[in-house]
């Protein structure tokens, strides 16, 4: 049973996104550069306190792109990585357009190539940010900061001018107001009776991987107070009774709708997710100090991305860790756990993952891959899967 | 030493008697635990022992493709030897193992230095693979297929369907198949999957040790600090080795050990040069990749290893001043150059077909940079490794590749990866784009396809020869 | 409440190759049929339960409740509810064998299996509906490559006296080492008895995800077959039931069922 979203400033968003290709390309033409990113470790903080303009790249679910990105990359390419080689090879996308310098954080290798290919192929000047697998030794930790350095170093050569404490401080505390308020909205989806759903919060959050950060804080802000509003006046909204599910896995990126649209259809409710396009980035992180080695510390700390490999035990893997607490600080009762074709780390980790929480909670393993011809076997899934999590309800009851 | 004729019984081949003196004229082989191995001990064992055991070398199969399968002619006895290594590495390993050395995983792509200089023996997936074909007495070649067949099926279901066949060397150490004590590879560059199979260890039921020696992505050569952290990575490799049984390495050990590596590597170099220059082509391209592959994983015996690189060179430059083919080869075979990693091609077809493999990219990668001696063992090893050419970003690792084919006179490329391998997939078309532009020669793909089977398919037969018949 | 006992429910299941339906009598099994899947999947449900009313001297207009499951349930306006066929085959099944935990179906062109608890609630489940093998399809080609009819691959299977073991996993070129090994004068029997504990294997790889405890369950068209109940039996290595009753019609007689409960609890 869909709801209809009566707040107003949903729709603030909507045409801020729609608004904001032409912006770049003004402020471009008045100098400024804007850095295209893939990747949540890359540190928008610093691209922005250098008065460079960040914006996340990111598309997914558009077939056509993946085969053109295929023909450059492979076939047996993360289909995330054909579509984003693809949108550079189509040369249509409005973002990609606007893109002066491609950042990437090599978290997942895939995206180095990435990197490597749309230089090469499409002559788009790159900068890569090296994010080490040991993370968790002090090793890893030194070597993220030296590679966040230089990092730095090569974009303050694309700005013309270097970095600047006072200036980093500011970026770094717009950018904690900015995730404070997100995850603020994120707790009004996963009530019993919300206002707004899980999918409207994941459009704001990609709005902002597109909008001026200061202009989508008040945004943020403005929607914030109509939240607070609507319940502090009670305006009534039914509880919504349908099966509570959780939603990890590869990257779920804008365009890539069938999962989460199956989900709806099927009658589900996606009420959590540690997605790295949710709220994954926005989790465990908190800035204290905000130099360099902070941000650092800070990117490391964050629930980690599966494609960093953690060699301890699963006991203390925080990945694994944070879904366990989702599974109940969000009372789901499914996890659909979603890899992309050939995202290795995430298709690796199913079997573990679902050992891992099997007890807890009900776990459905799904694979897509941008092919809208794969959506019967979809819907038999996660129909499947919503007519197990009834029953089982009905079980306790 | 002219070819000599396999002699051949009841579909086995075998080395003939008349060979017999030549060889245990050439000596014996010293090991890295100080016994001598006699010629008359190597021959018995060869011509004896190993044909009951290892039934699935010495059988004649049709379309089979593992490279240290026997051929029909002998030309050399150095491959006696090597083969008599890869043949006794099980035994070798199980009596190291009872007196206490380690057993540890590494992959392709690195040195071992570390692992030897701590008293360890290191072994990369196809001699883990290896291990585990010797430890059964008697498997023909299809019982062989089977059992790696199933073997990468298991781990593919515990992970997934598009997970590397690497996947068959890791089910074979949790299944306890091969005795390895310590996974401790080092995550470079040029593979991905690698590190969250390593992880994948922590949930299996062995629960072997595992350690990443990790790898920094776009290290530039100006930069120390991508040095220091792979330095401290194998610092800590080290120390992990010496946990699970091996020594603590002193500075003579550690200048010893690198020495005798770099002494393989020398005489790898040496034989490859030789090869090149000879006016005709003087070995099946499988002794080609044998010498480069020992140099680069040392069968389980650095010591030995040496001492057959040595003997190889002398053997080798007598052929090629005595101006004598391989007497497979062709007179004139279209010249093709092997790029791509974790896998051999398989040069018995393009052999029969009119071509010929002249050179290799992976392995002769490492073998050009050599370790320095002096100085800090760690800093030396972590700067070695990021030189290696599939250490470096796609583009440069290109114009290497290049370089290299354009030194060993191919006229064709050959661009190899299994599947499941995206990062080699995805730089193909880089790599092939830029070789045409800089040397002018066409490349063919080639996936190795799912499960890894020993045997040819059609498709890859008929690709690889329309490829050589197109540039003869 | 109305009288349950006199009362119709009917299942239909709209596979891609059959369609199948049971009509149910409160909970008892009155008639059913199986029919081949036309174009036009709405109407071959329609037919099928037709097909089945008629055979009991009963019109549509005495059914209660119709549940469509199956391929073809989008496409089933007639139906009042659509349900998946995991969760009724789970209910018919647990029908059939209150022992059931764990269910093998293998369908004409996909494979399920699931893990059900003691109320026939489905915990677990895993589809192949990618790939052929381990589907009826794969013994289709199997018996056009020996000349043999469906009902003899089984039979003849277990009077192997040597299995000869089949490497190739994919359909497509499983028929070329099929044809090659009878090339080489390997006996059909035991070719055969290679080609179903191969099946078997897939099928064992499928429980890997899902865990499989006894007893299990064997339904679909290939349940039929002797030689496959009994590979998957010791590949398995777990207790195989087969139900008396045609196993093709699990899933329409579990959709019957819900159709039933589904009835009561909007009018009880």
């Amino acid at each position: 049973m869909m709801k209809q979203t009566t707040l107003s400033n949903l729709a603030r968003f909507k045409e801020a996104v729609q608004a904001r290709p032409a912006e770049l390309a003004k402020a471009r033409k008045s100098g400024a550069k804007v850095v295209g990113y893939f990747c949540s470790y890359v540190p928008e903080e610093i691209i922005h306190s250098l008065g460079l303009i960040p914006v996340r790249l990111c598309r997914g679910g558009d077939e056509r792109l993946v085969e053109l990105g295929a023909r450059y990359a492979s076939t047996k390419s993360c289909v995330f990585i054909r579509e984003s080689v693809g949108l550079f090879a189509d040369g249509k996308d409005p973002w990609v357009n606007n893109t002066d310098v491609v950042a990437v954080a090599t978290t997942c290798r895939q995206i180095y190539r990435l990197a490597e290919l749309i230089k090469y192929f499409f002559k788009m000047p790159t900068v890569v940010l090296t994010v080490p697998h040991n993370f968790y030794l002090p090793e890893g930790k030194d070597y993220f900061q030296r590679e966040l350095v230089n990092f730095t170093s090569e974009l303050e050569a694309m700005a013309g001018k270097k970095l600047d404490k006072d200036a980093l401080a500011e970026s770094v505390k717009l950018y904690e107001s900015i995730r404070r308020a997100l995850r603020e909205i994120y707790e009004f989806q996963a009530r019993d009776s919300a206002p707004l759903s899980w999918k409207d919060v994941f459009y704001v959050i990609h709005a902002g991987f597109y909008l001026d950060r200061q202009h989508y804080l008040s945004l943020l802000i403005g929607l914030l107070e109509e939240l607070k509003e609507s319940s502090r006046t009670n305006v009534s909204i039914s509880r919504d009774k349908r099966p509570r599910v959780l939603l990890s896995g590869s990257i779920l990126a804008p365009g890539d709708s069938m999962l989460i649209d199956m989900i709806e259809e099927m009658g589900g409710r996606i009420v959590a997710d540690d997605l790295c396009t949710g709220l994954r980035p926005l989790s465990q992180i908190e800035l204290k100090d905000y130099s360099l080695a902070g941000i650092a510390a800070a990117y490391r700390e964050r629930v980690p991305c599966a494609s960093i490999p953690y060699l301890l035990s699963p006991k203390t893997d925080r990945r694994l860790a944070n879904l366990a607490h989702l599974v109940e600080a969000y009372n789901a009762e499914g996890v659909v756990y979603h890899s992309l074709r050939f995202c290795d780390p995430f298709s690796f980790k199913a079997g573990e993952t679902k050992n891992f929480l099997q007890d807890k909670v009900a776990f459905l393993e799904i694979h897509t891959e941008y092919a809208p011809s794969a959506i019967g076997p979809l819907r038999t899934r996660i129909e499947a899967f919503i007519e197990l999590i009834g029953n089982l309800r009905s079980g306790k009851e | 030493m002219s070819s000599i004729k396999m002699s051949f019984k009841d579909g086995m081949l075998n080395y003939p008697e008349e060979l017999k003196e030549a060889f245990l004229e050439s000596g014996g082989l010293k090991l890295m635990d100080g016994t001598y191995v006699s010629a008359e001990e190597i021959w018995d064992f060869m011509t004896k022992e190993a044909p009951r055991r290892f039934p699935f070398l010495y059988t004649v199969v049709p379309h089979a493709v593992f490279f240290y399968r026997i051929y029909h002619y002998v030309e050399f006895l150095w491959p006696i030897k090597y083969r008599y290594l890869l043949l006794s590495l099980h035994d070798r390993i199980v009596k190291a193992r009872a007196k206490g050395t380690p057993l540890v995983f590494a992959q392709g792509g690195q040195t071992l230095e570390p692992y030897y200089v701590a008293k360890a023996i290191a072994i990369r997936p196809f001699l883990v693979q290896l291990f585990a074909n010797c430890s059964v007495d008697g498997l023909s070649f299809k019982d062989l297929s089977l059992r790696e067949l199933r073997n990468i099926e298991e781990g593919k279901r515990e992970l997934s369907p598009d997970v590397c066949n690497i996947i068959g060397a890791h089910n074979l150490i949790k299944r306890g198949a091969t005795p390895v004590d310590l996974v401790a590879p080092y995550a470079l560059v040029r593979c991905s999957d690698m590190c969250y199979v390593v992880e994948s260890h922590r949930s299996s039921a062995r629960n072997t040790p595992i350690f990443l020696v990790d790898f920094p992505t776009n290290a530039r050569p100006d930069q120390e600090w991508p040095v220091e952290y792979v330095a401290k990575s194998i610092r800590g490799l080290v120390k992990k080795v010496v946990e699970v049984g091996g020594k603590a390495p002193s500075d003579e050990d550690w200048k010893a050990t690198i020495r005798l590596f770099n002494r393989g590597r020398q005489a790898a170099r040496n034989f490859v040069w030789t090869w090149w220059g000879a006016r005709r082509i003087p070995t099946y391209g499988d002794d080609l990749l044998g010498i480069t592959r020992m140099a680069n994983d040392m069968t389980a015996d650095p010591v030995a290893v040496v001492q057959i690189l040595e003997e190889a060179n002398k053997e080798l430059k007598e052929r090629v001043d005595k101006n004598i083919k391989g007497i497979e080869i062709a007179e004139k075979p279209v010249r093709l150059f092997a790029c791509g990693t974790c896998f051999y091609p398989p040069t018995e077809r393009i052999e029969k077909a009119g071509g010929a493999i002249v050179g290799y990219d992976d392995w002769w990668g490492r073998i050009l940079v050599d370790v320095e001696e002096e100085g800090d063992p760690y800093v030396n090893l972590a700067k070695a490794s990021l030189r290696f050419s599939y250490e470096q970003s796609t583009e440069e690792r290109a114009h290497w590749t290049a370089g290299q084919a354009k030194k060993c006179g191919a006229r064709g490329m050959i661009n190899q990866y299994n599947w499941g391998c995206s990062l080699q997939a995805a730089s193909a078309r880089m790599v092939n784009e830029i070789v045409k532009k800089e040397i002018g020669i066409p490349s063919l793909d080639l996936e190795m396809e799912s499960l890894g089977r020993p045997e040819l398919l059609e498709q890859y037969i008929n690709r690889v020869e329309s490829f050589i018949e197109m540039l003869s | 409440m109305s009288n349950i006992e006199g009362l119709f429910f009917a299942g239909v299941d709209i596979g891609s190759v059959t369609a199948k339906t049971v009509i149910l009598k409160d909970r008892v099994v009155v008639c059913s049929a199986i029919i081949p899947t036309a174009v036009s999947s709405e109407k071959s449900g329609l037919t099928a339960i037709e097909k089945a009313l008629q055979s009991a001297g009963l019109s549509r207009s005495d059914v209660s409740y119709i549940v469509a499951t199956g391929y073809g349930r989008i496409a089933a306006p007639y139906a009042h509810k659509t349900i998946t066929e995991i969760t009724c085959h789970a209910k018919g099944a647990n029908f059939l064998n209150p022992n059931t935990r764990s269910i093998i179906d293998m369908g004409g062109q996909d494979c399920k299996a699931m893990r059900v608890n003691e109320e026939g609630h489905v915990i677990d489940f895993v589809l192949n509906d990618k790939c052929a093998a381990g589907t009826g399809r794969f013994l289709e080609v199997v018996s056009k490559v020996f000349e043999l009819t469906l009902d003899e691959l089984g039979p003849l299977s277990i009077t192997s006296d040597g299995r000869v073991p089949i490497s190739s996993t994919c359909t497509v070129f499983a028929e070329s080492e099929l044809v090659s090994l009878m090339a080489r004068g390997e006996k059909t029997e035991n070719i055969l008895s290679g080609v179903h504990y191969a099946i078997a294997h897939r099928i064992a790889g499928m429980f890997t995800r899902t865990g499989v405890e006894d007893e299990l369950f064997f339904s679909g068209g290939v349940a039929k077959n002797i030689g496959m109940a009994k590979a998957l039996e010791e590949t398995v290595e777990k207790k195989i039931f087969v139900p008396k009753q045609d196993p093709q019609l699990v899933g329409a007689l579990g959709a019957a069922l819900l159709a039933r409960e589904k009835y009561l609890a909007s009018n009880g």
